[in-house]
């Protein structure tokens, strides 16, 4: 059973938090650079009130993160993101050779057992397909991957 | 008419049509998987356009368009889960065709609704762009604002849940999009000392963050119910001349459906999710047996599915006449289109005339491209899809993401803000504020700001320079749109309870 939340509440307040970013971050540059954003924040902070007074008077409720395992919606984020930095490190196909095995091994694990032939087979796919992409990507498109000390 | 006849021609090439043949099969395998979008399959795509020549780019891009738009029915007749969103009309008579072994009749009819709706959307973009980019030359700054306005509303209010949340998710996408240099002032704005930030926020690299990861995290979470194969146990044999016969021959069905999808993607801002929703119920209310929605009518499947397809050329109307993407994949196209240094505007059908009627031809041709490749090849693409285990699809749509983002602008950089802007879109939704509205705001934003300072700019010597929004009769007729959809939710909600009353009056008469 999962709880239900006050989802004009939560995004009232997300609505007034980036409103005070954005009004903090508002330089004093030229009226023609600033005024349209300016006029998008105070928009932006009227919106949120709304929500606010909404979620006083009559609340939307509703279930939130109901789509799965959570966990693996982190661990997937926090591996795109180690994924990005790598890229810059060892070079874009090494890193991306690597990240993808963790998460084919690591999404496999849900369903199944890990077996050193499927590893093995695994690899050998992940390889081929990340070759293929590199492939298209450098020579018939001309897009200069990140290299990194490797490759 | 002879620039039509010349663009024709240049459209014979072998070359363009194994383009047409590739981009729509391309398109359909990303329109079947569940939850990936029309939006997500163009972004994708787009680099391998790259390389190409304008026209062959803008083909490639339109048979994907095009692709994936049906390929949405795929998965909403055989699984009941639509591919994208433009095909939730479609699971609710596609599937129970499946549950009875109707499932290849119930493709074959998808198929030919949607070339048929496809065909449709060309014929009104060849006959209403030209006047209407005619008309766009009455539009001035403060039109162009308050069009863009239009479309952020309209998506609020249409789009599901709250229309606060809708508006703030618009809001917050315009903002986005004032990040980096000023198109007026000239200054930086918002890059929070970040120098990087300089340059702005790409809007494809926006589109794919919000769009491609969120669908991608619920995947993961998910597990192996994301993506559940079904065996296509249909043994029936459907003539598919016996289905064009029976698709045929509702033509006030067809025509209703496409008149709906294509009313509905001029609108800036609708598109296919709309259309077909609206559609279904237009025809399950004019048909003699209501009754029989529901369960497995060929009427309801005919009316979503042609109507979906007609906004793929028919939301390109405001695009190329305004350059205000008509729906969230037109979006793409107007950046390739920039990229090319093409602006839209009556220039596109004349000076730059050749490539543009062949890019509406060739979605023509892309829609006609649906029936062999839907019809012979759709059974095995739908069973590639279904028979690579959801293990591996996440990561390589990654890859595929991580790629499409990298060589936009060769920027690593853009990478590490689709991937923030992803896991922020996933958060958002599920707290109510769905992508839509955010991406449109981020793409209308630019337009918004330019209209708003010119018209600020032209008021000047008068006492309050923001006045100059309202002064002509045009910027009035916006406003009207504009507080007529903030007005719709509520609107609609009374229509609703008002029926319900009079039907609860004439229940005991009864």
């Amino acid at each position: 059973m999962h709880k239900e939340v006050n989802t004009d509440l939560i995004t009232g307040l997300i609505g007034l938090i980036l409103t005070g970013v954005f009004y903090y971050f508002t330089e004093d540059i030229s009226f023609l650079s600033i005024v349209f954003p300016s006029y998008l924040t105070y928009i932006l902070g009227v919106i949120s009130i709304s929500l606010l007074i909404k979620a006083w008077v009559k609340p939307a409720r509703q279930p939130i993160f109901i789509d799965g395992n959570n966990v693996r919606v982190i661990v997937i984020g926090a591996t795109l993101l180690v994924w990005w930095i790598a890229i810059r490190i060892i070079g874009f196909f090494t890193a991306s050779v690597l990240v993808m095995m963790f998460i084919v091994c690591y999404l496999a694990l849900v369903q199944r057992r890990l077996t050193v032939k499927a590893v093995f087979l695994w690899t050998l796919i992940v390889v081929g397909e990340v070759s293929l992409f590199y492939l298209i990507f450098t020579r018939v498109l001309h897009v200069p991957l990140p290299k990194g000390f490797l490759l | 008419m002879e620039k039509l006849l010349a663009t024709a021609a240049q459209l014979a090439d072998p070359a363009v049509i194994a383009i047409v043949f590739i981009g729509v099969t391309a398109g359909l395998f990303v329109g079947a998987m569940p939850g990936l979008t029309a939006a997500m399959a163009l972004a994708v795509l787009l680099p391998f356009t790259f390389t190409m020549s304008p026209l062959n780019g803008l083909v490639a891009l339109g048979a994907v368009y095009m692709g994936a738009i049906y390929g949405g029915s795929f998965a909403a007749i055989l699984v009941n889960t639509p591919g994208t969103p433009s095909s939730i009309a479609t699971a609710f008579e596609g599937f129970p065709m499946s549950k009875k072994g109707r499932a290849v009749e119930a493709l074959s009819v998808a198929t030919i609704s949607s070339a048929v709706g496809g065909l449709a959307g060309v014929t009104f973009l060849l006959l209403l762009s030209p006047p209407l980019a005619r008309l766009s030359l009455k539009f001035g700054p403060a039109e162009y604002f308050w069009v863009a306005v239009v479309g952020l509303t309209l998506i609020a209010s249409l789009s599901e849940g709250s229309i606060l949340k809708g508006l703030l998710g618009g809001t917050l996408g315009m903002l986005l999009g004032t990040v980096g240099v000023a198109p007026i002032g000239g200054e930086t704005r918002y890059t929070f000392g970040l120098p990087v930030l300089q340059g702005g926020i790409e809007m494809i690299v926006a589109l794919i963050g919000l769009f491609v990861m969120p669908e991608l995290f619920s995947m993961a979470a998910k597990g192996k119910a994301a993506l559940t194969a079904v065996d296509l146990k249909s043994q029936e044999r459907s003539s598919i001349l016996a289905t064009f016969k029976a698709v045929l021959s509702q033509p006030v069905n067809l025509i209703r459906s496409c008149i709906i999808g294509e009313l509905i993607a001029i609108i800036p801002g609708a598109g296919g999710n709309i259309a077909n929703l609206v559609a279904y119920n237009e025809a399950k209310r004019a048909s003699k047996t209501p009754e029989r929605f529901g369960k497995g009518t060929i009427e309801g499947l005919i009316a979503s599915e042609s109507s979906n397809n007609v906004t793929v050329a028919g939301s390109m109307v405001p695009l190329l006449t305004l350059g205000v993407p008509g729906a969230p994949p037109d979006a793409v196209i107007l950046g390739v289109l920039l990229l090319h240094g093409l602006r839209p505007g009556i220039e596109l059908f004349t000076t730059s005339g050749k490539l543009t009627y062949g890019f509406i031809l060739s979605m023509g041709m892309a829609s006609l491209a649906l029936i062999p490749v839907g019809l012979l090849g759709g059974r095995i693409i739908y069973r590639v899809i279904f028979r690579t285990p959801y293990y591996f699809l996440v990561p390589t749509i990654s890859l595929a993401t991580l790629l499409g983002t990298f060589a936009l602008r060769n920027s690593i950089t853009d990478v590490l803000i689709m991937l923030l802007l992803g896991m922020g879109g996933y958060v958002l939704k599920q707290f109510g504020i769905a992508p839509a509205p955010i991406v449109l705001g981020l793409i209308l934003g630019g337009i918004a700001e330019v209209g708003f300072v010119q018209a600020i700019l032209g008021g000047m010597a008068q006492t309050y320079p923001v006045v100059r929004l309202f002064v002509n009769p045009l910027s009035w007729i916006l406003i009207g749109l504009v507080l007529f959809s903030l007005a719709w939710p509520s609107l609609s909600a009374m229509l609703r309870k008002r029926s319900g009353r009079s039907e609860a009056e004439e229940e005991p008469n009864a």
